[in-house]
């Protein structure tokens, strides 16, 4: 008679192939809806809730940030208000008949702050054409 | 001589490649990924009134008649503050008060298109109140818009 000397064990064995794939997929999904910021935004702005807006018109827009602080913010960085103003004369001059400006203003920073911005875009030697204010769509 | 079938053949060996290493890296990879990605609402914009400055038109166009808006913070209300809205002389407390009267002002025939809304905000209220202004001023059709110089 036989005696078994070892038990034998059965081993489970896990293709891993299929997982790889799945996994690349899902790499690949994440690669390409991630966003990287633009440089547009500023980190921590809170934006007005409003019913009506549209889309924003990527075209030729000068994107100006006012922090919760009255600090203006283009391009990434802080610009005083005479800055602001140099940088209006040559967005205007470097885009005739259709500059355009968003305002994107913290919801909570005193109007006084934004209104500076705008009597700076109404300057009579700077023709901007366009105004708008930054916003978040209510949801419903 | 050995006959040839005795012979050991030199086989090259097989290279292997462990994937267990690029697994660990790939799911470090998805992690980051999924730690890092943030999912935000895009940006819309609201389209508000260009003051201008400068020179009066030269053609003179009959003054549109005015409806002021003026927003103030309630006293007593800070660090919390509340609005407190003056439409043409009418009080009210609550947005929905506002867009109320707004609505009933644009119901009478043309008002909406020919009424001059002037928003007068104070120095200190929050810009959240004057975005919200302008919302529910486009939302009742009136179509001209001006902020007080």
């Amino acid at each position: 008679m036989r005696i078994p000397t070892e038990k034998r064990t059965r081993t489970t064995r896990l293709a891993m192939t299929s997982m790889i794939d799945v996994v690349f997929l899902l790499i690949s999904f994440f690669m390409i809806v991630t966003e990287i910021s633009r440089q547009d935004d500023l980190e921590g702005l809170e934006l007005p809730h409003v019913v009506v807006s549209k889309a924003i018109d990527e075209l030729g827009n000068l994107v100006v940030c006012v922090a919760s602080d009255g600090s203006c913010v283009v391009g990434g960085e802080a610009v005083t208000l005479p800055q602001l103003i140099d940088i209006l004369i040559v967005y205007a001059r470097g885009n005739p008949d259709k500059a355009a400006v968003l305002i994107k203003a913290d919801r909570r920073v005193e109007y006084r702050h934004v209104r500076e911005v705008i009597r700076a875009c109404a300057e009579h030697r700077i023709k901007i054409w366009r105004l708008s204010f930054g916003a978040l769509p209510i949801e419903t | 001589m050995k006959p040839l079938g005795d012979r050991k053949r030199t086989v090259a060996p097989l290279v292997e490649l462990s994937l267990t290493p690029m697994i660990d890296v790939v799911f470090l990879l998805l992690i980051f990924f999924m730690v890092g990605m943030r999912f935000r609402v895009d940006d819309r914009e609201l389209a508000a009134p260009l003051p201008r400055a400068g020179p009066p038109p030269t053609v003179q166009t009959p003054p549109l008649p005015e409806i002021w808006i003026s927003l103030h913070v309630q006293e007593g209300t800070r660090p919390n503050p509340q609005p407190r809205i003056v439409i043409d002389q009418l009080p009210v407390t609550t947005w929905a008060q506002a867009h109320g009267v707004l609505a009933r002002l644009a119901q009478m025939p043309g008002a909406a298109e020919t009424y001059r809304v002037i928003i007068a905000p104070d120095d200190d209220v929050p810009h959240d109140w004057v975005v919200t202004t302008l919302d529910h001023l486009h939302r009742t059709g009136y179509t001209h818009i001006a902020f007080k110089q």
